[in-house]
């Protein structure tokens, strides 16, 4: 701020002045850039793990739509802040964004217009864009951060879904004690990103002119990928941007509004498995499409391709949550029927699940031993040596079957359900009460 | 003096020596950027470990030794990378 000059002529030669003659200038505006690309990385996992774990049901409903406007802010001050370099890469994605803008319905169209870009030309858009990026968002931010924090006071912390007992339950007052839990965390974040920045210093990208934009495709920052892929798939750029743009302000709508659509008191994981699975599909689809975009800089995407693609992958999802479903219902289940496990079953646990692993591995190697010294056989004759590999093969399959039983009998230990069984048998398959 | 009271006496003076050295550092104009990075980076990482050291202390809790280790041997190998890269 104190070297920037937001001015089309002079924004490129400051930021480059910063870069190489102000002290630690470089340093500054890398770490700059990374840390506002991990409070926006950040952000976007704040927000699915409160879907996730179920944060914005009642009676934190609006909790939910402040932290919802929230993630549009940053979003927002992630998108002026990019226009302020003014390369050739900042300003042509810029331009982009302010194209989308003057898609969208005429009144809101208009409005942005108005707010972001003002009379028209570029020497008030960066003015805009600076005023936009360093006092009214991060103004915003704090109001709804104010209102957030007001609302967390009222409501308190969403319950984790894991259950915690009423005897483990305490009252943790926010200074000292979570105020220096944040604290440590940033200085730990802090530290974390002066490291990136270390290991990835920032260089400066040629100047913005519109001969070199030519050159150049335009493309969003990271962050906006996957609208901008959304939008090059075929079938809305032959409907037009405002079609494409509607089906995006839907699924922001629909995120906002969440908590009036999933009105059920259930939290826990295998209780939504509907909504769960919703959305690791839209994690999933929010990844391919941004990685998509990364590769395919300005390529039109053909409609067959994209729900391809697209379909696939939610498919692919879709399917391996519910498969994973069971195995969660059961798990979370047992975990609620006889509360956690002790550290001795923890340990029990572990060692069979290593001895099972051993035991697949050596059987597996044992199955093809006996098989090699077969087809040894069959192919060469018998000699002493093929004769003793397969004796010694056949000896490590038995050994290994005789692990697994034993292994077996000893896991049937914690439930007695051998036992069970074998009198069943023994008494005729009669009902469970004759036991 | 107790265990803990004793590494958190020691990291306070580590983390006053660090940004006594880092003021020094900010007068020059000539200095390498990975240095002053590195030893902010110290910095942070030991009054993490402080304000850890505290806040378990307040929960009547110990605070885990592998973490001190941890943040310890991350703290000696940044030091040595900052003479390296000085």
């Amino acid at each position: 701020m104190l070297y920037y000059v937001p001015s089309p002529t002079e924004a490129y030669s400051s930021t480059q002045y910063i870069f190489n003659a102000v002290p630690y200038g470089r340093f500054l505006e890398t770490v700059h850039l990374y840390t506002a690309y991990a409070m926006i990385m950040l952000t976007f996992m704040h927000l699915m793990r409160g879907y996730f774990v179920s944060v914005q049901k009642k009676p934190r409903e609006l909790m939910w739509v402040v932290g919802m406007l929230m993630g549009f802010v940053t979003l927002g001050i992630g998108f002026t802040g990019y226009l302020l370099p003014w390369t050739v890469v900042s300003k042509s994605a810029t331009d982009v964004g302010v194209g989308m803008i003057n898609a969208l319905p005429p009144g809101i169209s208009s409005f942005l217009s108005f707010l972001i870009v003002g009379a028209g030309g570029d020497s008030t858009t960066v003015l805009r864009f600076y005023d936009l990026h360093i006092i009214l968002l991060p103004a915003v931010l704090l109001v709804l951060l104010a209102a957030k924090m007001y609302m967390l006071e009222t409501h308190g912390v969403s319950d984790p879904i894991a259950g915690v007992s009423e005897k483990r339950r305490r009252l943790i007052p926010v200074f000292p004690d979570a105020t220096v839990y944040v604290l440590e965390l940033a200085a730990l974040f802090g530290a974390g990103m002066l490291l990136i920045s270390l290991i990835f210093p920032l260089s400066l990208p040629p100047q913005f002119t519109p001969e070199l934009a030519a050159q150049y495709t335009p493309q969003p920052d990271w962050y906006f990928l996957w609208i901008y892929q959304i939008i090059k798939i075929s079938a809305f750029e032959t409907a037009g941007l405002p079609v494409a743009l509607s089906a995006v302000t839907v699924i922001f709508i629909l995120l906002i509004i969440l908590p009036f659509i999933d009105r059920s008191n259930k939290k826990l994981f295998f209780e939504r498995p509907v909504y769960i699975s919703l959305g690791a599909i839209f994690v999933a689809e929010l990844v391919t499409l941004t990685y998509w975009g990364l590769v395919t800089p300005g390529q039109i995407i053909a409609n067959e391709q994209a729900a391809l693609v697209l379909g696939g992958v939610a498919l692919t999802v879709a399917v391996g949550t519910f498969l994973l479903h069971d195995l969660l219902y059961r798990r979370a289940r047992s975990k609620l029927l006889t509360g956690p496990p002790s550290a001795a079953l923890r340990s029990a646990q572990a060692w069979t699940c290593m001895a099972f692993v051993l035991l697949v591995g050596l059987g597996a190697m044992t199955i093809g031993w006996t098989l090699n010294a077969s087809v040894q056989i069959v192919i060469s004759g018998v000699s002493f040596s093929t004769i003793v590999m397969l004796l010694l093969s056949m000896l490590g399959l038995g050994l290994v079957v005789l692990g697994s039983i034993f292994l077996l009998y000893r896991l049937d230990l914690g439930t007695g359900s051998i036992r069970k069984r074998v009198r069943l048998f023994e008494i005729g398959w009669e009902s469970d009460e004759a036991l | 003096m107790k265990l803990y009271s004793r590494i958190v006496l020691l990291l306070l003076i580590l983390q006053a020596d660090v940004t006594g050295f880092l003021i020094a550092l900010s007068f020059t104009t000539n200095v390498n950027q990975n240095t002053f990075a590195l030893l902010l980076m110290i910095d942070l990482i030991a009054f993490a470990m402080t304000t850890y050291i505290y806040r378990t202390e307040r929960l009547h809790a110990l605070p885990s030794r592998v973490w001190l280790i941890v943040g310890s041997v991350v703290i000696a190998t940044v030091f040595f990378s900052s003479l390296v890269f000085t």
